[in-house]
């Protein structure tokens, strides 16, 4: 495989080149671009694998930007925003971004989000497509039931029995909301009593396992005063 | 002769006595009386005039109708026992005994006197407060009516209003004049037997509702208009506020992420031990400082109103225990036991719950990080009157010598010197998430018992 090349493009020639020199560091190719327009033709002359894109831009803002590329690419996009807003993250995510960070980001945080989502756009096709009966599937989770495995972005990841379990219950159900007691039940098999915490402790627990920051879960999310889920993506 | 003088030799004996006592007795209640007239309402700690609750609010009038009554009363009874003693004595009727008669009527005057000395005392302290003629019923009545009427006619608290002042002016006037009009159609109807002639206050009462109408139609118009112009000038101020937000936010997290990410570029580099402190002084710091400026943004969009909320039906005993059992790892690894109470049902209120996360974590680990060592953090939950409260208390591990006010002030921190974590706006950012979410918020500090009190209505 030939090193992924990464169009970064950001207003600010400073973190342009901040995110360039991260990049480069772990071994990808890296082109800049300062507003939407150039990212454009930058990415007419070049074959480009993962794109990393700033909302607030001149010229062109992010936002319309991806809708362009959206109409002839589908390569992964990560946006960047210094919008922290919930309804701004989910606006991105709506209109075709496979991930959102927001300024100030961590860098490592930045680079994993990057591996993550080239390793699942490279290794798509070959993989999944195959016996996907016993696999479940959601974004860059891949569970296994069968063989009771369980990769994140192409990774393996090592659960516990009734993480496992739990996770599976989840992605069974991928986008309904789980009470503690309910999961209790379905996983322990037995009268839940007092479980809120024992529930609470085994997802920390799993997220702390397949999340890139478990404090900004992209997967499994707690509904405070509600219960559990896995985001359905 | 001889024998009147002897009868009058032995009354005078009987009653030279009685005299003699009667005198020295009435010297003496003067006397008192005198004294008690000087003393009543002072007190030996200062010289104020002190009023006798219950007593001294009786109005003037009807203590002075009172006393008037019981001394008249107390006449009345005395002349009346001595004209029987004095009828059955002369018939030499043995009906009234003197004793009796002394007895019945020394007992009218000690209920008399008390009953007037009482009010006579009271009376005297309203003298010294200069309060008697104020406090009676009748003075209260003609007050009361007059005060009705001068607030009738007084627009002294539309003084900043000149749009309502005039409407009020012009409302006396149409009272007036209607009511003036009125009562000369019937002097005229009356005066004349002419209905014709009754008509021409009709007449004029119809110019006065005309002239009524229209003027306040104009006034309204401007109250309107004034209305308006200061409801789009508040949405206009609103509006700068959130851009001034959101830009002042956006320019200070531009360079933020320039300084972290070089920062993070700079402790990849091959550098001196003495400069690798240095990056990670500058990364600690700058971390930090992400986390200030990001509490700082909550903090503005949610004291400015322009928090957006997410609000559903939850469980905030289920909350609390989720937001514990997130927190579990900071807990155990704290020298802090967490006892809670919570309630045994599911707790049901309407709220948002990420921010209500946000809220407990913030309250439970400053809790955590300002607890004396060793000691437990009390979480109690009690259900009323579809009003859930939730306190949690803890004890400080130093002197708080700050009010519970202050402690809320944007940037206060409970201990200065000893954390280098965390923005000081936890708490500032629970007050104020409690608030946006339709819940209430209150801090009590007891000695080193630091409280705080959430409330929440529930929903069935």
């Amino acid at each position: 495989m030939d090193t992924a090349k990464i169009l970064v493009a950001d207003d600010d020639r400073e973190i342009a080149g901040a995110i360039e020199k991260l990049l480069v560091r772990e071994g990808y190719e890296v082109i800049k671009a300062y507003n939407g327009m150039e990212a454009l033709d930058a990415l007419v002359s070049n074959q480009v694998q993962l794109i990393v894109l700033d909302i607030m831009m001149p010229k062109l803002d992010g936002l319309s930007t991806m809708m362009r590329i959206r109409d002839s690419k589908n390569i992964p996009i990560i946006l960047l925003s210094a919008k922290s807003e919930d309804s701004d993250k989910i606006l991105g995510l709506s209109m075709g971004a496979d991930d959102y960070v927001t300024k100030p980001f961590n860098p490592q945080e930045l680079v994993a989000r990057v591996r993550s989502q080239l390793r699942r756009y490279l290794q798509l096709g070959d993989k999944d497509s195959a016996n996907s009966q016993s696999k479940l599937i959601v974004g860059g989770l891949c569970l296994d039931a069968e063989k009771a495995e369980l990769s994140v972005d192409g990774d393996p990841v090592k659960l516990t029995a009734k993480e496992f379990k739990i996770l599976e219950f989840l992605m069974r159900n991928a986008g309904c909301v789980f009470s503690a007691e309910q999961i209790y039940e379905r996983v322990w098999q037995e009268t839940a009593y007092s479980v809120e915490n024992t529930v609470m402790v085994h997802i920390r627990r799993i997220r702390e396992k397949i999340e890139i920051n478990p404090k900004e879960p992209k997967y499994l999310k707690v509904v405070w005063g509600i219960g559990y889920k896995i985001e359905k993506i | 002769m001889g024998e009147m003088q002897h009868q009058w030799e032995s009354e005078r004996a009987r009653f030279l006595p009685m005299l003699l006592a009667i005198i020295i007795f009435s010297v003496l209640a003067l006397v008192n009386i005198i004294y008690l007239i000087i003393v009543t309402g002072r007190r030996p700690e200062d010289d104020e005039v002190h009023l006798t609750p219950y007593m001294d609010r009786i109005y003037s009038d009807i203590q002075l109708v009172i006393m008037i009554f019981t001394l008249s009363m107390w006449f009345y009874g005395l002349v009346n026992l001595l004209q029987q003693y004095r009828y059955s004595s002369s018939r030499g009727i043995v009906g009234m005994n003197e004793y009796l008669m002394l007895i019945l009527s020394g007992t009218l005057t000690v209920i008399g006197s008390i009953i007037c000395g009482l009010i006579l005392l009271s009376m005297v302290r309203k003298i010294k407060a200069k309060k008697l003629l104020k406090h009676s019923l009748i003075f209260a009545i003609f007050h009361g009516i007059s005060k009705f009427i001068k607030s009738f006619f007084d627009d002294s608290r539309f003084s900043h209003f000149p749009l309502t002042k005039s409407l009020n002016r012009r409302q006396i006037i149409f009272t007036v004049a209607s009511g003036s009009m009125v009562f000369l159609s019937l002097v005229f109807v009356m005066a004349s037997r002419s209905f014709l002639v009754g008509l021409f206050p009709v007449f004029i009462e119809s110019i006065i509702i005309f002239w009524y109408f229209s003027e306040n139609k104009r006034t309204f118009e401007e109250i309107n208009q004034g209305f308006q112009s200061s409801l789009q000038e508040q949405i206009k101020s609103e509006q700068m506020k959130v851009d001034l937000i959101t830009n002042v936010s956006h320019d200070l997290k531009t360079p933020l992420t320039s300084i972290i990410s070089y920062v993070d570029l700079l402790s990849k580099e091959e550098l001196p031990e003495s400069a690798k402190d240095y990056v990670n002084i500058l990364a600690d710091k700058s971390g930090r400082l992400k986390n200030i400026v990001s509490d700082l943004f909550d903090l503005a969009k949610s004291t400015s109103g322009n928090l957006t909320l997410d609000m559903e039906r939850l469980d905030l005993r289920k909350l609390i225990e989720q937001t514990l059992g997130d927190m579990e790892d900071e807990i155990d690894r704290s020298d802090i036991r967490i006892r809670t109470l919570l309630s045994e049902v599911p707790v049901h209120i309407y709220s948002d719950g990420k921010k209500l996360y946000r809220v407990f974590q913030n309250i439970i680990g400053n809790a955590l990080k300002y607890s004396l060592q060793g000691t437990r953090v009390f979480i109690d939950m009690v259900a009323e009157n579809n009003i859930v409260s939730v306190t949690i208390k803890n004890t400080a591990s130093y002197d708080m010598d700050f009010t519970a006010e202050e402690v809320l002030q944007r940037f206060s921190r409970g201990d200065e010197s000893r954390t280098t974590e965390g923005s000081g706006l936890g708490l500032s950012i629970a007050e104020s998430f409690t608030w946006a979410c339709g819940g209430k918020f209150k801090v009590e500090i007891d000695g080193d018992q630091f409280k705080v009190k959430l409330e929440f209505p529930m929903v069935g």
